[in-house]
Formats: structure tokens, sequence, C-alpha cells
């Protein structure tokens, strides 16, 4: 039964981890860009969330609309500033990015933000108060909590509306488009500049609800986007640059993994257990467990 | 005569403006640090035997540990104030030079030489990077006060100069298992946070301790201070049979635990460490924090009758008054207050901020000694600069929570 628990521990944190990598590889897959800055999108969720609910009393889901908002038109700013700007003309159209060029950017983008965040927050860390009562439900010897629930649905959620989003919309499709080849997708009339613009509004959304769901048991402190960054990372490393489905499986991978090295081994030995993981992955499946060649986003 | 081209700057006059510019800079520069209303920029000396007395206040005013340096400052800087309006020391008022480090070692070690150099040889802290001054301490002549629970700092042989007043391991794990024992608590779940030295110091005093105790551990687990779901390590509780959680911890990881014990329906008594005061327990059930957890604290943060020992109350009001009762955090505030009365104490017996001689009086000096409160009687001696005595008779077990009239107090339970 305590496997069963460390499990349901596992699979909540890791659909935390599994948003933020579903960010990531949202944005990857349409612009082909690595947002660095995508950590710092769940911190300002959270920070957000945290100064409109705990701060000025809003009520808990307008708070988190808005809070997921910030980090949505945040991420557009990122995509303006850092990444809009470096598109080489080819042809008449604006597609290819230097990605080591929007990897520094990005990186900067997300020391910027985390400065700000701390000038504008302190670099105190501050409790956010539960959504949910304290009790659990007892499901035969393992307990769920309703924070679990909310983490595992979230990310449920987000996976499901993104897939219905790219099948069934034009916006989707055309981002589809430019994730198999952005060059082609603009000769056919795919406006690639907004859709870079919606690619990365959208990574925004996965984070900021990542960060909307975790706020109550994460610390909500500037600091907080480069940990969840890296998770998320670590996330797609597993599960597959430019896969949807791959970042969900990876940040499962990773929750998991890390729960049961903190029950059965180390919790001390936290950061090896990603480690050890992503060096199996490397030597099984070098391009992720769940990625394809050329970009799909699902 | 070579013809000077229109709107061409000499060299000349190139070199006066450069030169201009950075003796501007100069003096503007190292704007006010001031303590206690004096300009403390350049500590060129300590004032002479009849001018004012410079103590240096070394931390981390900005950056991420600045919480706890400002704590630390806004108990030194009333202190201070306390002190000059009965006169100062020795007739001579104290001068504070404030120096921030921000946090980095290699910074503290910069300043404290900087400071000592320029003639301030008495200082509080490095808040957080005393650890940092073991080798200045042995090249220069100064001494520091602290209070830190890295043990290391106790031992003269590495860091002669500087004298501690942390709560010691030894009468912080003590004063969890006796109240362990009373309460019949014999099987322990040992839950600690990997922060700092705190694991590593503290458990293995347990570890040696329960076996003189009657007390067995049957769980231990050490916690990533990033882990947010506890629920598996509560399901390991339950498994272990425990009957009383030891909880050595502090930070925001203590109410994720707390929380995931009450999703549990973990029904045993909760043991805590001095860091549960420390920490931010607002979003912890407070049916755990009011009932089924205890912490230790030093015994001179309890109320007597309502208010605090008669010789902290004065500077309590006036810290509230200053900076606020929110600004009070943890129950370290009577043990500040305490090591400043011992650095006092060490410079008049001196006769001046002298390290050689105030080392000589701590170490023979302060012999069970106490200062603001009669409750704590601290020791010195040439082999440990910890002050606080080892016993568990200097701590205390409360609930962690506050009292809202006197912040960084403590009523005391029976338990």
């Amino acid at each position: 039964m305590l496997f069963f628990q460390v499990l349901v521990a596992g699979i909540s944190t890791g659909a935390v981890y599994a948003l933020v990598g579903l960010g990531y590889n949202i944005v990857f897959a349409g612009t082909h860009v690595f947002n660095l800055a995508q950590g710092q999108m769940l911190m300002l969720a959270v920070m957000v969330a945290w100064t409109l609910r705990d701060a000025l009393s809003w009520p808990t889901v307008l708070a988190v609309v808005v809070a997921i908002a910030v980090a949505a038109v945040a991420n557009v700013l990122v995509e303006r500033v850092t990444v809009a700007p470096l598109r080489r003309r080819i042809g008449s159209a604006d597609t290819k990015i230097d990605i080591l060029a929007s990897l520094v950017t990005t990186l900067g983008a997300s020391i910027v933000i985390t400065n700000l965040a701390l000038v504008f927050w302190g670099p105190g860390t501050r409790a956010f108060k539960p959504y949910f009562p304290f009790h659990g439900i007892d499901v035969g010897r393992v307990t769920l909590t309703g924070q679990q629930f909310l983490m595992v649905g979230a990310a449920l959620l987000v996976l499901l509306a993104y897939q219905a989003f790219t099948r069934r919309t034009r916006w989707g499709s055309a981002l589809t488009a430019m994730a198999e080849d952005p060059g082609a997708a603009a000769l056919r009339g795919v406006p690639v500049g907004r859709g870079s613009m919606l690619a990365f509004a959208l990574g925004g959304i996965a984070s900021g609800v990542a960060g909307a769901a975790i706020a109550p048991i994460a610390y909500a402190s500037p600091s907080l986007g480069f940990d969840f960054g890296i998770k998320g990372f670590v996330a797609i490393a597993i599960g597959g640059f430019g896969s949807a489905s791959g970042a969900v499986v990876g940040g499962l991978v990773v929750g998991i993994g890390e729960s049961i090295g903190a029950t059965y081994w180390n919790d001390q030995y936290r950061i090896f257990v990603d480690v050890i993981l992503i060096l199996i992955v490397l030597a099984v499946r070098p391009r992720g467990l769940l990625a394809r060649r050329g970009m799909r986003l699902a | 005569m070579t013809k000077r081209r229109r709107g061409h700057v000499s060299s000349l006059q190139l070199a006066s403006v450069l030169a201009a510019v950075l003796i501007g800079a100069a003096a503007c520069g190292g704007a006010a640090q001031n303590g206690n209303g004096n300009n403390s920029n350049t500590p060129s000396s300590n004032g002479g035997a009849k001018g004012p007395m410079k103590i240096g206040l070394v931390g981390a005013f900005s950056g991420p540990y600045a919480i706890s340096t400002k704590a630390v400052a806004d108990t030194f800087r009333v202190w201070v104030a306390s002190v000059n309006d009965s006169g100062g020391i020795n007739g001579r008022k104290i001068q504070v030079v404030k120096r921030d480090d921000e946090g980095s070692p290699q910074k503290s070690v910069q300043i404290v030489r900087k400071l000592v150099e320029g003639g301030v040889k008495v200082m509080v802290g490095p808040v957080e990077n005393a650890p940092a001054l073991g080798s200045l301490e042995q090249q220069l002549d100064f001494t520091n006060f602290v209070i830190l629970p890295d043990q290391r700092l106790n031992d003269p042989s590495k860091f002669p100069t500087t004298f501690n007043n942390y709560q010691t391991p030894q009468a912080e794990v003590g004063t969890l298992l006796n109240a362990a024992k009373r309460k019949g608590k014999t099987k322990l779940a040992v839950v600690a946070a990997d922060v700092g030295d705190l694991a590593d110091q503290e458990l293995p005093v347990l570890k040696k301790q329960v076996k003189s105790s009657g007390i067995h551990l049957v769980y231990k687990h050490v916690y990533d201070p990033q882990a947010s779901d506890f629920s598996a390590v509560a399901a390991k509780i339950k498994q272990s049979g425990a009957n009383g959680i030891a909880l050595i911890a502090v930070g925001p990881g203590i109410a994720r635990f707390l929380q995931s014990v009450s999703a549990a329906n973990l029904d045993v008594p909760i043991f805590a460490s001095s860091g549960a005061t420390a920490s931010d327990l607002s979003t912890a059930p407070k049916a755990i924090t009011e009932h089924q957890m205890t912490s230790a604290v030093v015994s001179s943060a309890i109320l007597h009758d309502g208010k605090p020992a008669k010789g902290y109350q004065k500077l309590t009001k006036a810290l509230y008054a200053k900076y606020g009762k929110k600004s009070v955090q943890g129950s370290g505030m009577t043990l500040q207050f305490d090591s400043f009365e011992m650095m006092k104490f060490a410079i008049e017996k001196a006769g001046g901020p002298d390290p050689k001689k105030m080392r000589k009086v701590l170490e023979s000096q302060v012999k069970h000694k106490s200062f603001l409160s009669p409750v704590i009687k601290y020791t010195l001696s040439p082999t440990d600069h910890d002050a606080f005595p080892s016993t568990a008779k200097a701590m205390t077990m409360v609930h962690p929570l506050t009292s809202s009239q006197w912040p960084g107090y403590y009523t005391s339970t029976k338990g």
C-alpha cells in the first residue's frame, strides 16, 4: 500500500512538471525555440495569484484566471522582445530563428523576469493558502487529497484542451503546419509571426496553470521559476522535444521517479534521480520516449 | 606650435576631467550606510578614547537572506539606542558601521578585513557568513558576535574570535526527547529538513541521546526543501508504528508536511525543534499547531503572567514601536539581546573595544552568567565559544504560534 501512496505523490507532482514541459513543447513545436523563461511563467502565476488572492483578498477563481492571463501575456512579451527580432527573412517570410541566439535571449529574459520579481515582491517566501480542506479521502490505505486531484486534473485538462485546439481549430492547424515546416507554412499564408505569439501565449497558459495548481504546496518566491523550469526541461528531455504527450509522460516519469527515490532511497539525492533518468533515456532512446521525426504537436 | 582643431579636447583637459570625475565618485561613493543616524561611511578609526565607539554590523541587507539580517539589525539598533540613551559603554556612545555582504561569503571576508583594517575591531555578524571568516580570524585582531547553528563556530582553534549564542543541539534535542518521554511516546519517527547543517548537526546528537533515553527511533526521513508532497512520508510514519514525531526542520516545508499529516489523519504528537517557531505556519492546520504540535524554544522567550521577563520588556517594546510587531520572527530575539549584552560586558571589563582583552574577559568571566534574565545562564571557555548552556533546562516546549500581543514570545505548555 505504501507503494501506491508513493505513486500517487509522484503522479501529482509529475503532473505539474508535465505542464511546464508542455509549455516548453508547445513553444518549441510552434517556433523551434526553447523558451528558457518558461519556468518564470509558472513563478509569475504563483506570485500574481498570491498577491491577488492572499494579499488583496480577491475571489480565488478570479485571482487564478488573472494570474494565468498574466503568465500568457508575459510569455508573449518574451516572444516579442527576445525572439521575434531574431527572425531572418527567407524569401518574403520571416521564418527562421537562430536557435542558439534564442537560447541566450530567452535565458536573459528569465533572468530579467526573476530580478523584476525580486524587486517587486522581495526575496522572501510566502505561504499560499490552501484551496481545499486538509482532510484527505482514504481509498483503501491510500490517502488522496483535493490538492492532488487538482494537480492531475489540471494537467489532463490542459492536455486535452490543447489537443482539441490543434486538431479542431484553424489556428491549431496553422501551428501544426508551422511545427512541420515553418517556411512552407509561411508560403501557404500562415502568419508565422502571429502564430509564434500564439504558441508563446499557449505555453504561458500551460505554465500559468501549473503555477496556479501547485501554488498551495510550493513556496511563493521569485526563485521558484528556476526550480520548476529545470524540472520541466528534464520532463521534455525524457518525454521528447516537441511532443505534447511526451511532455506529460516525461513529467510523470520524473515525478514518480523522484517520489520513489525520496521514499526508498534518499530525498537528499533528488537531483540525482533526474540525472539518472535522463541518462537512461539518452542511452535507450536519445530523442525522448515519444519524440517522432519531424515536429508533431501530439 | 601645434594647431588645435575645433572641438578637439587636449589630453591634459581629458585627464583633468577624468581626475575630477574620479575624485567626485570617491567622495560620493559608499553612500550613507548609517546606523543610529550616524554617517559611518569611513571607519578610519575607532573614535579615540573619548569619541564614539564603532561597532560593525555585517550581513546580507540585500538578496534572498535579507530577512534574517533585518531581524538581527533591528534588534541591534534598538539595543544600541537603549545603550546610548543610558550613556553608552564606558561613557562612549556606540556608532554602528553597517555593511552589506549581499549574502556572499567572499564579500563578507573582504568587508570584515576592510573594517578591521579601518579600526573597527568589534562586530555583530556576519549574520549568515561567519563560517567564511575562519582563516581571517587567524590573521587579524577582531572579535565578532553571532547567533548561528553552525557548531564549527564554537571551536576556538578554528574560529578564535567568534562568540556564538545559538542554542546547542544538545539542549534542543534533549528538550524534544524529554517532552516525548513525559508523554510516554517512546517510538519516534524523525523527520528532518536538509537545510544548511540542521540535519547534519542535530541528527547525530539525537541518535546519541536516544540510547540513554529509552526511546526508539522507528523511522527517519530527511527531506529536500523543495519537496512538495509528503503523503508518502505520512504513510510511512503510519506504517512504522511511531507514536510520536520528532520534527527537526525550518522553512516552508514544515507547513506542507503538517498538511500531509492532517490529510493522513496521523494523530500523534509532534515534537518540533525551534526552527518551527521561525517558519511560516499560517497555512498549516490549526488543529495541529494549536494542539498536536509543540516546539522547543529558549526559556527566555517564555511569557510570565502574560509578559516577557523584566529585562527584555523595555527593549521589546522599543522594537515593536520602531519596526512593528510583524517584523519579529521566531524566538531568537531574547538571545540576540543577551548576545549584545555579553558584548557590552566584555567591552566594559576590557576597558574598551580591545579584542584580545575582550576574549580573555569572555573566556574567564562568563561562567553561568545571566544578562537580561536570570532564566538562562551562559558559559564560555577557552575551548568552547558557544555561550548557550548544553542542558535541556535552558529550553522548553511551547505550541509554536507566537503570542499576538508579544510576538517573539510564547506561552509554555505542560509537555
